[in-house]
């Protein structure tokens, strides 16, 4: 089997069938809080174990490309993140959700995830044994450095309160610590609680920080969820292509971001959307609007997310080590099925599996364009349109239903919903929620880094020198303080414009 | 805007409780013998305590009001209604079973969030709507995601 | 009080004459609907997927599916300490992991011990063992330990998680061979293997699932009686001379509640899947170790005495008092 063989037997009628409906019900698992691509394609395995891999494989990557886009309605709609993946999405998506830009960001946030996914897909199919190295290049340390980059979009989310923003990421990070610790395994902060043996699950978390404050405004005025327009605008992707367009750079820069995250097992796309965000705002002459409804921001943060499904399945398939928790799960049924991944499986005789395969995850990716703008105009129309009184039961329900799914434990979902209610308390003061959610999310990779690079760095004898002075951890120490101080600096010599006006279309 | 307030004092007292949640986690740090299981939790604290200091004694030395609190808007027993509400959800779910506490608490939000006087054909309409919803989320969540929602005891 | 009190014997009356029922009619035709099996971890780790490998076996040999649900939390702890509050009908059974549920509660109060956990069969274990790269300069656990007795305290050893196999392993090896080396703690067997691959560590207390499912890893020894099937070529630790005989071990429990005669009946059935050979070669295959400890007297001789080593080398590790 050779090149147009592998294309033919991905578009054939059975692939193209089932890439679709995976990208359909992958999209709508995206956009439910709490429903995640790991639970969706851990549900089908045994549904796959009749299939040939090949087949399998396309259609757990159809759902799971099709959710890391789903994540994008919610986080836009609802400012509540469907997945971690789309975080870095809620920053400039719910603003222009709120000034009536929803349709707009909804339409960018698809053809962005299609060029990502793109993007990424073609590392996979074109580099994926040479790229697989950049997995083993990042140590604890790495990694460590890694979370505090994402950290210091601390400065830039605060609004204004840098130190109460950096308070707030502390508290995030403290509310990780709970339960069972990160390296050791010992219970910590549990203050004899049972409940809280568990820990506080950063997802729930999250969903109760971002959802519940905006439900609690919901319910209060009889006002309009979001501004809506006049007249009908339709899917607006005229607009969306030009702003692309203009932005090609920034797309690209982002998408090969979140292929490289992506291909990092420790990572996953919460970190691929928040660096590409920090990166996209740091070299935009718009700085300053990021975080009020700037497209850039939505454009970056979901390009990269997407990117990251094929970087992902890089490490997967080449070393066996999953580069996200969904390809964990696929790399699981992938056993039961008697496949062995390695650099062999690119080479050998079964590298037709891996090929349609990724023939078959291009396929998905482009259906997700009509699929995604279609099932986005009837969210955004959802909820637009919906009254009031049928809008707050459901989101309300969608949260405690989804969190509860996320471990099955009631609990969490408490936890969620008194978060909530103290981040709606901390948000009303300047406390915001999106620097607490960053300490959340960052907390554990930030925390098993540190603690591991400590003894490594011990037992060389220098744990100066292991944090350091290592090459790759210089090179992340530089991106932080660019991305920290250079929109300062610029400003000082006049390279940014001045904030004038809030739009750019 | 309250010209008056010089001190940002919902800011102050905050960040005094701040510390004195980094002081308890510190506090029972003391309990763990691993030092793998303290290093970076105490580390966050001895930060987060630093920071809500330094912010406090800014604050008493220059006065900053917060300029972004904005005056609560709307019903205040809407909003601890809702979040009454979901709690009590989650608290009677693993009793009397998804269904029927959905269906209860979804219809009780639903007139907590309506704003418009209710008519018959309304309240028909709703309570179909309401119904209908939550039973998608069992269907959704449930039957098709294999979710082992609370079951129903009998 | 009379009638409340009458109705809580005719309640009694009408549970027992429900359950005696069960036991009489309904064991012989278990299962008759799909069998819940709840994974204390993540979807994707190695107690998911030897779940998986026996989920086709189940749906061919019984019938019925076995349906894989996650209740991740506290290490596997949330888990384990819910599982008596499920109703004990044997349609929910739960995976289970030693050393855990004998560390877990021995270190401090998490909600269940090990005497509550009822477990029907241990089906499989997967032994310690060094791992290294493939161009790694140690061939032999002797080369190891010569460079660990030049370099005190320098050799680093990732592994899975701390109070874990890996772990004890790790802290026993260090006693039986007179060396002292770091341990590195990592979330799991993948990331270990990831910092040994990339040259973090210098090498990892893994398992003997690991070459298989990552190219480029070898192994030193394995703490098996005897070598592994699929590995004949590498020896164990008792050959060598060190009495190291250690690994994670799976099983299955049901809650408290569960009749005995369904007890039996799921031990009778997991027993023979144990016993498929196309079973046995894909959990070998893949790096498992076979065990077959089924509900009655043989499980309590195993677990009475994996029980006495996990308390023993936890004790020398300084993991519980």
């Amino acid at each position: 089997m050779h090149g147009i063989d592998y294309v033919l037997e991905a578009i054939s009628f059975y692939h193209i069938s089932i890439a679709l409906a995976g990208v359909a019900a992958g999209t709508v698992i995206g956009a439910l809080p709490g429903l995640t691509a790991t639970m969706a394609i851990a549900v089908l395995v045994p549904l796959t174990f009749s299939m040939k891999p090949a087949s399998a494989l396309i259609l757990m990557g159809a759902i799971y490309t099709g959710a890391i886009y789903g994540g994008a309605y919610s986080a836009i709609l609802l400012k509540t993140p469907g997945t971690p993946s789309a975080i870095a999405t809620t920053f400039d998506g719910y603003p222009m959700a709120k000034r009536g830009d929803g349709d707009l960001a909804v339409t960018l946030a698809c053809t962005s995830s299609v060029l990502g996914g793109l993007i990424g897909a073609g590392f996979l199919l074109g580099l994926a044994p040479p790229l697989a190295k950049i997995a083993l290049a990042f140590g604890p340390v790495e990694y460590f450095w890694l979370a505090i980059f994402g950290l210091s979009l601390i400065s830039a989310l605060s609004e204004g309160h840098m130190v109460k923003g950096l308070i707030g990421g502390c508290f995030g990070m403290l509310l990780t610590t709970i339960g069972v610790a990160e390296v050791s395994a010992d219970i910590r902060y549990t203050f004899g609680s049972q409940t809280l043996i568990g820990g506080i699950e950063p997802v729930s978390a999250l969903i109760g920080l971002y959802c519940i404050p905006v439900l609690i405004d919901l319910v209060a005025t009889p006002a309009r969820h979001l501004k809506v327009s006049s007249e009908s605008r339709g899917f607006r992707l005229r607009e969306a292509l030009a702003l692309s367009w203009r932005h090609k750079f920034n797309l690209i820069r982002s998408s090969v971001i979140g292929t490289i995250v992506g291909i990092l097992p420790g990572a996953g796309g919460s970190i691929a959307g928040l660096v590409a965000y920090s990166e996209a705002r740091r070299s935009s002459r718009r700085t300053d609007y990021f975080g009020t409804g700037e497209p850039e921001g939505v454009m970056a943060s979901e390009s990269a997310n997407n990117a990251t499904v094929g970087g992902g399945f890089i490490p997967t398939l080449v070393l066996g080590i999953p580069g996200t928790p969904p390809d964990a799960v696929i790399l699981g049924a992938l056993l039961v099925q008697g496949i062995r991944t390695g650099p062999n499986l690119f080479v050998g005789d079964e590298s037709s599996i891996v090929y349609v395969f990724i023939a078959g995850l291009f396929v998905a990716t482009l259906l997700m364009l009509p699929t995604g703008l279609l099932i986005g105009r009837y969210a955004y129309r959802f909820i637009i349109n919906v009254p009031k009184a049928v809008l707050v039961p459901t989101v309300a329900f969608m949260t405690i239903i989804g969190t509860y799914a996320i471990r099955n434990n009631m609990s969490d979902v408490v936890i969620m919903i008194l978060l909530g209610a103290i981040g709606w308390i901390l948000d009303r003061y300047g406390f915001k929620p999106s620097p607490i959610v960053l300490g959340l999310i960052l907390s554990r990779i930030a925390e098993q880094g540190f603690v591991q690079g400590w003894t490594i760095g011990k037992a060389r004898g220098n744990v100066v020198a292991e944090f350091f002075a290592r090459p790759i951890s210089l090179g992340i120490i530089a991106f932080i303080c660019v991305s920290m101080f250079y929109p300062i600096i610029a400003r000082r010599w006049k390279l940014k414009e001045e904030p004038q006006n809030a739009r750019e279309t | 805007m309250p010209a008056k307030r010089e001190y940002d004092a919902p800011g102050i007292i905050l960040a005094a409780i701040f510390i004195l949640i980094a002081g308890i986690f510190l506090n029972d740090s003391r309990t763990l013998v691993d030092s793998d299981s303290y290093v970076f939790p105490a580390a966050i604290c001895t930060l987060m305590i630093g920071l809500s200091i330094g912010f406090i004694v800014w604050n008493l030395l220059k006065p900053h009001p917060d300029k972004e609190a904005t005056p609560v808007m709307g019903s205040t027993p809407r909003r601890i209604g809702l979040v009454a509400l979901m709690l009590v959800s989650a608290f009677i779910m693993p009793y009397v079973g998804f269904l029927p506490a959905g269906i209860g608490v979804f219809a009780t939000l639903m007139v907590l969030a309506m704003f418009e006087p209710w008519t018959l054909k309304r309240a028909l309409t709703y309570a179909l709507v309401c119904v209908a919803i939550v039973t998608g989320f069992y269907v959704i969540f449930d039957i098709v995601f294999l979710v082992p929602l609370p079951e129903m005891p009998f | 009080m009379k009638t409340f009190g009458k109705i809580v014997l005719t309640a009694a009356a009408a549970v027992v004459a429900v359950t005696f029922g069960l036991t009489a009619t309904a064991v012989a035709e278990f299962p008759e609907k799909a069998i819940n099996y709840v994974i204390a971890f993540k979807p994707g780790g190695e107690s998911d997927i030897t779940g998986r490998f026996q989920q086709p076996f189940f749906k061919k040999k019984f019938g019925q599916d076995l349906v894989m649900s996650y209740k991740d939390g506290g290490g596997g702890a949330v888990a384990w300490a819910q599982l008596n509050t499920i109703s004990g009908d044997g349609y929910t059974i739960m995976g289970t992991n030693l050393p855990h549920i004998v560390i877990q509660p021995a270190q401090k109060a998490v909600g269940y011990t090990t005497g509550d956990i009822t477990n029907v069969y241990m089906f499989h274990y997967t032994p310690d063992a060094i791992v290294v790269k493939d161009d790694s300069p140690f061939k032999t656990v002797k080369d190891l330990i010569d460079y660990a007795k030049k370099n005190p305290g320098k050799v680093t050893f990732s592994g899975s998680g701390k109070g874990t196999a890996n772990h004890l392993a790790q802290v026993t090896f260090d006693r039986l061979a007179g060396i002292k080396t770091a341990y590195v703690a990592f979330a799991g067997t993948a990331p270990s293997t990831t910092a040994v691959l990339g040259g973090q560590v210098v090498a990892s207390w893994g398992y003997t699932t690991v070459p298989p499912s990552y190219p480029g890893t070898r192994m030193l020894a394995v703490a098996m009686e005897k070598r592994h099937p699929k590995f004949r070529d590498v020896p164990t630790f008792k050959e060598l001379g060190f009495d190291l005989v250690s690994g994670a071990y799976r099983g299955i429990a049901v809650p408290k509640s569960t009749p005995e005669a369904i007890r039996k009946k799921l031990a009778k059935m997991i027993d023979e899947i144990n016993h498929d050979p196309a079973f046995i070669k894909q959990m070998e295959d893949n790096g498992f170790a076979m065990l077959n400890a089924p509900y009655g007297p043989e499980l309590d001789k195993f677990m009475a005495k994996i029980k006495k080593d996990i308390i023993t080398s936890a004790k020398e590790a300084g993991i519980i008092k």
